[in-house]
């Protein structure tokens, strides 16, 4: 017997426990870090700068002059691509002014930073603000819209409750791993979230559509089959993601590929666990009634 | 099996021929795709505006969202800017993109004012900041002829009278002499009042024979004064086109410059680059995964080769309608193809494992599935639209074009594929999933 067969053989209920438990500790995580303003959020929700140059030599000390030479909090950070371009990125919690953005520009100099190859990006509160509602919007009218195309399709109250909550469990559990890893919901992982509400559906679409419409072969085997599938499919996202993560240097992919990775892997639990469960449960109760 | 056989399928020819398309639609554009600000180097600004608009101001002018953006562009257009565009966003805000400027440079293009001149045979009459009042554009109820009504100030009405009798004579005309008004609107002898933005001459039009009249019988020097165009369709947009030229001097509601962004060329190019790259990397792991998985290259190069041929279509569709390509655009595209290597991998199991079907019946199972993650999808990314910011709507489009293009042309076509690599032959291939 295989490590699939075996994993099936077991009463997957009792492993129902995992994903419920996760939902909540997510959930948890998201509402108190969403009403306390704990939920690390990117300048592009919270309004401020990001500067980005190429980071040659020493660049230890920038923040700490940068701060000295604006009066604001400076945080700086390196990144480095495949091909060993290195990058330094320099948050700034405030929302810089031409003449401000010239003096920083001066201290960079210093460094050896050429003016023109400094890439800057200037939001101000107000604008993250709309920004940030416009990214609850977007989810949220997505995953309704999504919720709605879900029930049309299925008809049936419960598999499609069980797709629907997945999808849901997917994003809440995404935040709150993002939130304890400290990776900011920003422009590019706002993508990935929408992104997720798509992929992490394709795989219970798949379950649902192998267990309820397409019927043969006994309930395990057709949970069996959909989950080399689907597992397939989840791989090949993930593998991607990965190259994509260490190739690219641009912050919105490099958001985009860890977000989808990490909620790759929540969507397996969810999907594989949680709502094999609910279908086994569903099935084999309308097979008693 | 062999390879000419495949290339006979149908919808295998529909989509090479969509990819050659795509192919010679690149080709024939130079350059082949267009970059967003993000990619090829350049700034963008996000304004807001003092009030949201559509609003009425004190003297009554209706500021809309059209106006400040037909403004902006006349602005550019005037100061010789090409590679920009102007979109609105919600009621409040412009999102305003300038390929290879200088965020500085951009933001003083946005907060600087049009420097208006009106002319009259090479005299300033007035300029921008004389104006007192501009009216919207209007059909007079008395002439039928549409009009521009405006005010100026009375030091520049009294410059505007003299201005253009120097002209008058200047051309030859003594002012006394002249009876008939009416010939001399006509006259081609006389200069006609000519506006200049920021130096460069944007419209013309002749004084009236009832302003001549003022001018030279009266002796009076008008301050409102109505700039005709005529009563066609034509007149019409001339007359929004002198509002919006008259306008240019100030804008008619305060605009706030509330972000910048830049990238310099270069960093932009690096993230080309390196996001093509990722993409070939992406490919070469991909095709690895699935070879762990079936062990067979007759299967992987047909998703790999369907993968790519979706890619060449959707940068060809962006090509042809010039779609700015910006990053979210890139994830888009990311998206979509991931999306296709999922459903083939569906596709591949359903002819593959479902053996007890006819073949027809396993791929009708596979669009079953397929076109309910298809529905889902742009369910989900429609609503982007409705919200509609830059960053979302470029986003949403290629994803929705990517997978839409991918349900109804690549799909299929790899379908066929599979369909005719294992289904005509009976040999039973080792059932899978026994590790």
């Amino acid at each position: 017997m295989s490590k699939l067969d075996e994993f099936l053989a077991m009463d997957i209920r009792k492993f129902m426990v995992l994903p419920i438990a996760m939902l909540l500790v997510g959930l948890v995580i998201v509402v108190t870090g969403y009403t306390s303003g704990t939920l690390p959020m990117s300048i592009d929700y919270k309004g401020g700068t990001l500067l980005i140059a190429p980071a040659q030599g020493d660049v230890e000390n920038i923040a700490e002059e940068l701060a000295a030479e604006l009066g604001y909090e400076v945080k700086t950070r390196v990144v480095s691509d495949a091909f060993g371009n290195r990058e330094l990125e320099i948050f700034i919690n405030h929302a810089l002014s031409t003449e401000e953005m010239k003096r920083a520009r001066e201290v960079l100099s210093r460094y050896g930073i050429a003016e023109d190859s400094i890439a800057s990006d200037i939001i101000s509160p107000s604008l993250g603000e709309a920004f940030f509602r416009q990214a609850i919007y977007a989810l949220l009218f997505a995953f309704a819209f999504m919720a709605v195309t879900i029930f049309l399709r299925f008809r049936t109250f419960v598999p499609s409750f069980a797709v629907v909550l997945s999808a849901f469990s997917d994003i809440v559990v995404t935040l709150a791993t993002m939130s304890l890893l400290g990776i900011e919901l920003s422009k590019g992982s706002l993508l990935a979230l929408l992104l997720l509400v798509g992929y992490s559906v394709d795989t219970d679409i798949l379950l649902t559509t192998r267990v309820l419409v397409h019927r043969e072969g006994d309930l395990i085997a057709r949970i069996k089959r959909a989950m080399e599938t689907g597992l397939t499919m989840s791989i090949t996202t993930f593998t991607a993601m990965l190259v994509l993560f260490l190739v690219s240097s641009s912050k919105v992919l490099d958001d985009v590929a860890m977000v989808i990775m990490i909620g790759m892997l929540v969507d397996m639990i969810n999907t594989w666990i949680q709502n094999v469960g609910i279908l086994r449960w569903y099935v084999e109760r309308r097979a008693r009634a | 099996m062999s390879f000419e056989e495949i290339i006979k399928i149908r919808r295998v020819q529909v989509l090479l021929a969509l990819v050659a398309l795509s192919l010679l639609t690149m080709y024939a554009h130079d350059p082949p795709l267009s970059l967003g600000w993000d990619l090829s180097g350049g700034s963008e600004l996000k304004v807001k505006t003092e009030q949201p608009l559509p609003y009425v101001t004190p003297d009554g002018t209706t500021v809309t969202m059209e106006l400040i953006v037909e403004i902006m562009t006349k602005r550019m257009n005037g100061l010789g800017i090409k590679d920009f565009s102007i979109s609105p966003w919600g009621k409040q805000y412009l999102i305003i993109d300038f390929a290879g400027t200088d965020p500085e440079r951009a933001r003083e293009l946005v907060e600087r004012q049009g420097k208006l001149v009106v002319k009259v045979g090479n005299r300033t009459a007035f300029t921008g900041s004389e104006l007192v009042r501009i009216a919207p554009y209007t059909k007079s109820l008395s002439t039928g002829k549409w009009e521009v009504p405006f005010t100026i100030s009375e030091d520049a009405a009294k410059r505007f009278r003299e201005v253009a009798l120097e002209a008058l004579r200047d051309a030859g005309i003594e002012p006394e002499s002249v009876t008939d008004f009416e010939s001399l609107a006509n006259d081609p002898r006389v200069p006609w009042v000519e506006m200049y933005l920021d130096d460069v001459l944007v419209n013309s039009a002749p004084i009236g024979a009832s302003l001549w009249q003022e001018f030279i019988v009266a002796g009076k020097a008008p301050r409102d004064l109505v700039l005709e165009t005529g009563s066609d369709e034509e007149a019409e947009a001339q007359a929004k086109s002198v509002e919006v030229v008259l306008r240019s001097g100030a804008l008619p509601i305060k605009l706030e410059v509330i972000s910048v962004s830049s990238v310099p060329p270069e960093l932009g190019m690096q993230f080309a680059k390196n996001a093509a790259i990722a993409g070939i990397f992406a490919i070469i792991a991909v095709a690895l995964v699935i070879f762990l998985r079936y062990r067979a290259a007759a299967i992987v190069l047909p998703i790999i080769g369907t993968g790519v041929s979706e890619v060449i279509i959707i940068l060809g569709f962006a090509s042809l309608i010039r779609w700015d390509l910006d990053l979210p655009a890139i994830a888009g595209i990311i998206a979509a193809v991931g999306t296709g290597v999922d459903d083939q991998i569906v596709i591949t199991d359903e002819v593959l494992l479902q053996r007890t079907y006819s073949m027809r019946s396993r791929i009708k199972r596979a669009f079953f599935i397929i076109f309910s993650a298809w529905f889902t999808t742009v369910a989900a990314m429609v609503p982007l639209f409705m919200i509609g910011m830059a960053t979302l709507k470029g986003f949403a489009l290629t994803t929705i074009v990517g997978v839409t293009i991918g349900v109804f042309i690549t799909r299929p076509a790899y379908a066929r594929i599979v369909e005719h690599l294992f289904g005509k032959t009976k040999k039973v291939r080792k059932k899978k999933g026994k590790r």
